[in-house]
């Protein structure tokens, strides 16, 4: 397992008393890991990510991407908010304080708001992908907050919806024998070696996370490839495709669920956050307000990329553009989708009967 | 009591000299009485300090109003509480206010920070070292310009001394207005964090206007969407009767055209330009 930063655990009496909690309880005990029983004298712990045993609720809501740019109709599980490892890029360091990462332990909650949204599914003909890693790493905490089990557990006969996890870690063993519904899919974001080590702090390396996701074909599971965010320098060509060359050759195409593609995005007030030379792109402001790199350089970058995963896999690979115009889908992928829904049932194909 | 007497120990005026007080002071005399206080063993002064060093200069005796014994805590939250009434605090005062909180670990109400908006402290006090080893010119400039505290970290994360000055100096030369200074240093930081030479870029831009300038710095930052431009402006050209107008940067798919006619002829032409524009605009122009 990757090298872990100092963590605290803080339960306090209004966190959760249940089988959760425990199970974090001894978790955390086996893992060495200090437990406190509330937030004071923790401010002050620099290096340390707090972890705060929260019964806060609120788990399901609709991903927030995008109204100008097409989406992927995704909805979101908030289990954790907040993460152990230290991107340069990552847009949470611009809303939310990252020193202390709430695990949201109200499991009896959980399983009731995802119970209810898949009853409220079953009328419609439509498949939805549904995912924690919006606010957090979806595994990288596994191995002391597990909500993998549950979700997999909970999910496994619901034929509408497709349960997703998207991680940077390597963290699968905990979920490696639970029987699944065939199309959960473990999603690894990935990017080139040149940027992991630039930018991904605390993160383990592209290949770690290629093996990890061999092992959970292995598995039976279907796995999913984040190239996201997609960052431009001199020689990104090469390196994309070192890391789709060895990728090829470890997960074969019928194993992948879908491979999305997204240039970096962010909110303006990145740019006073972040620090190395390679963040500093050309960037305009879009039509939500965001920067992001210009329409052409976009389209060149998408098409480079996408280009050589039709070389190593087939054309049939189901690429997608996250957030991103319909000019763009047109250009890049030869696609047109006229609504956000038609981009959904063009990902999630394969569980369409 | 005696100028020699008292201790400023809660100073963050900037400038410390006000000549319009001076004078009124030389002429009217002190008409408003320095507030101080015990502090431990010393007679502090808690507000008042431009008025003190015009009297300690001209040697004039004080009029003060003194507060029963305190400590530094209370003597800051007095401070702030009177000054937040009748003045705003500079960027400079802002940014020493914040490093003597955050230094002294002083607890200040957040409503008393809100009302004297003092801003971020913690990020204010990353700035104290920069800003004070900034010249008098210089921090004068950035208090006549209005420097956000943005700005300013900008320039503090452009981490070479000598871009820095150049870049005060430009703005200084030019006498460019608040918003204009905001603009030169937001795409002189972001060329900076790239690595670019920024004396090589500031050279060439001595002789420009603003305008100039904020094109120059433009193609510089953003190539590929100034070639963008350049291009859908070519072919804009093509059409004598119709001009194409992108969304803004790009971003959309929504493109509009512009048209005026007064007669059937007209019409036709534009009809014309349009089957033709239909025609190229198989080709993508925008992405070609």
């Amino acid at each position: 397992m990757e090298k872990q930063p100092d963590l605290k655990i803080v339960i306090d009496a209004k966190s959760p008393q249940n089988d959760f909690t425990e199970e974090i309880i001894r978790r955390a005990k086996r893992n060495d890991i200090e437990i406190y029983d509330n937030l004071s004298g923790l401010s002050d712990m620099q290096g340390s990510k707090i972890l705060y045993i929260s019964s806060q609720k609120g788990f399901i809501r609709p991903c927030p991407c995008s109204r100008k740019y097409r989406c992927c109709n995704y909805f979101t599980i908030d289990t954790i908010e907040g993460c152990i490892y230290d991107c340069e890029y990552c847009i949470l360091k611009g809303f939310i304080d990252n020193s202390k990462i709430s695990i949201k332990a109200d499991t009896g909650n959980l399983l009731l708001e995802l119970r209810e949204f898949t009853e409220h599914l079953k009328e419609k003909d439509l498949i939805i992908r549904i995912g924690t890693g919006e606010l957090s790493d979806s595994l990288a905490l596994e191995h002391i907050a597990p909500f993998a089990p549950i979700l997999i557990e909970e999910m496994k006969n619901r034929d509408k919806t497709i349960l997703e996890f998207k991680t940077k870690s390597a963290n699968v063993d905990e979920i490696l024998g639970i029987p699944h519904h065939p199309m959960t899919t473990v999603s690894f974001s990935m990017t080139t070696d040149y940027l992991h080590k630039r930018l991904e702090h605390g993160t383990p390396a592209p290949k770690e996370r290629m093996l990890a996701a061999k092992k959970c074909t292995d598995h039976s599971y279907r796995v999913g490839f984040h190239f996201d965010p997609i960052i431009h320098y001199t020689d990104y060509e090469s390196d994309y495709e070192k890391i789709i060359r060895e990728l090829s050759l470890l997960i074969p195409e019928d194993a992948i669920s879908w491979i999305s593609l997204g240039t970096i995005r962010f909110n303006p007030v990145m740019l006073d956050i972040f620090g190395s030379d390679i963040l500093f792109g050309e960037y305009i402001t879009d039509a939500e307000k965001k920067m992001r790199y210009p329409l052409k350089l976009r389209h060149n970058i998408y098409k480079t990329i996408s280009d050589i995963f039709r070389s190593y896999y087939s054309n049939n690979i189901r690429l997608y553009l996250c957030m991103e115009s319909d000019i763009l889908n047109n250009s890049v992928l030869g696609k047109s989708f006229r609504s956000d829904e038609e981009l959904n049932r063009y990902i999630t194909y394969r569980s369409y009967k | 009591m005696q100028v020699r007497d008292l201790i400023p120990l809660i100073d963050f005026s900037y400038p410390p000299l006000d000549r319009g007080l001076e004078n009124s002071i030389l002429n009217t005399g002190q008409l408003c009485p320095i507030i101080t206080s015990r502090i431990n063993t010393n007679n502090c002064i808690i507000d008042g300090y431009k008025r003190y060093y015009i009297l300690r200069m001209h040697n004039i005796k004080i009029n003060s109003s003194t507060l029963p014994p305190t400590d530094i805590h209370n003597a800051l939250n007095i401070y702030l509480e009177i000054n937040s009434f009748h003045r705003k605090f500079n960027i400079i005062e802002k940014i020493r206010i914040s490093k003597f909180i955050k230094s002294n670990k002083i607890s200040i109400k957040k409503e008393l920070i809100s009302r004297s908006e003092i801003g971020n402290i913690n990020l204010n006090s990353n700035l104290y070292d920069f800003v004070e080893r900034l010249n008098e010119a210089e921090k004068d400039l950035i208090i006549d310009k209005q420097f956000s505290i943005i700005s300013i970290e900008r320039l503090f994360k452009i981490s070479s001394s000598s871009d820095i000055h150049l870049i005060l100096k430009l703005i200084r030369d030019k006498n460019f207005t608040h918003q204009q200074s905001r603009e030169i240093i937001s795409d002189l930081y972001i060329l900076a964090m790239r690595g670019e030479d920024i004396q090589k870029i500031i050279k060439g831009l001595s002789e420009q206007t603003y305008e100039d300038i904020r094109q120059k710095l433009r193609k510089i930052t953003n190539p590929v969407l100034t070639k963008m431009e350049e291009s859908i402006k070519d072919f804009s050209g093509r059409f004598k009767n119709i001009s194409l107008s992108p969304p803004q940067n790009f971003e959309g798919d929504r493109y509009s055209i512009n048209a005026i006619f007064a007669s059937e002829n007209d019409l036709d032409r534009i009809i014309d330009d349009i089957k033709n524009l239909k025609e190229e605009w198989k080709n993508n122009p925008i992405l070609k």
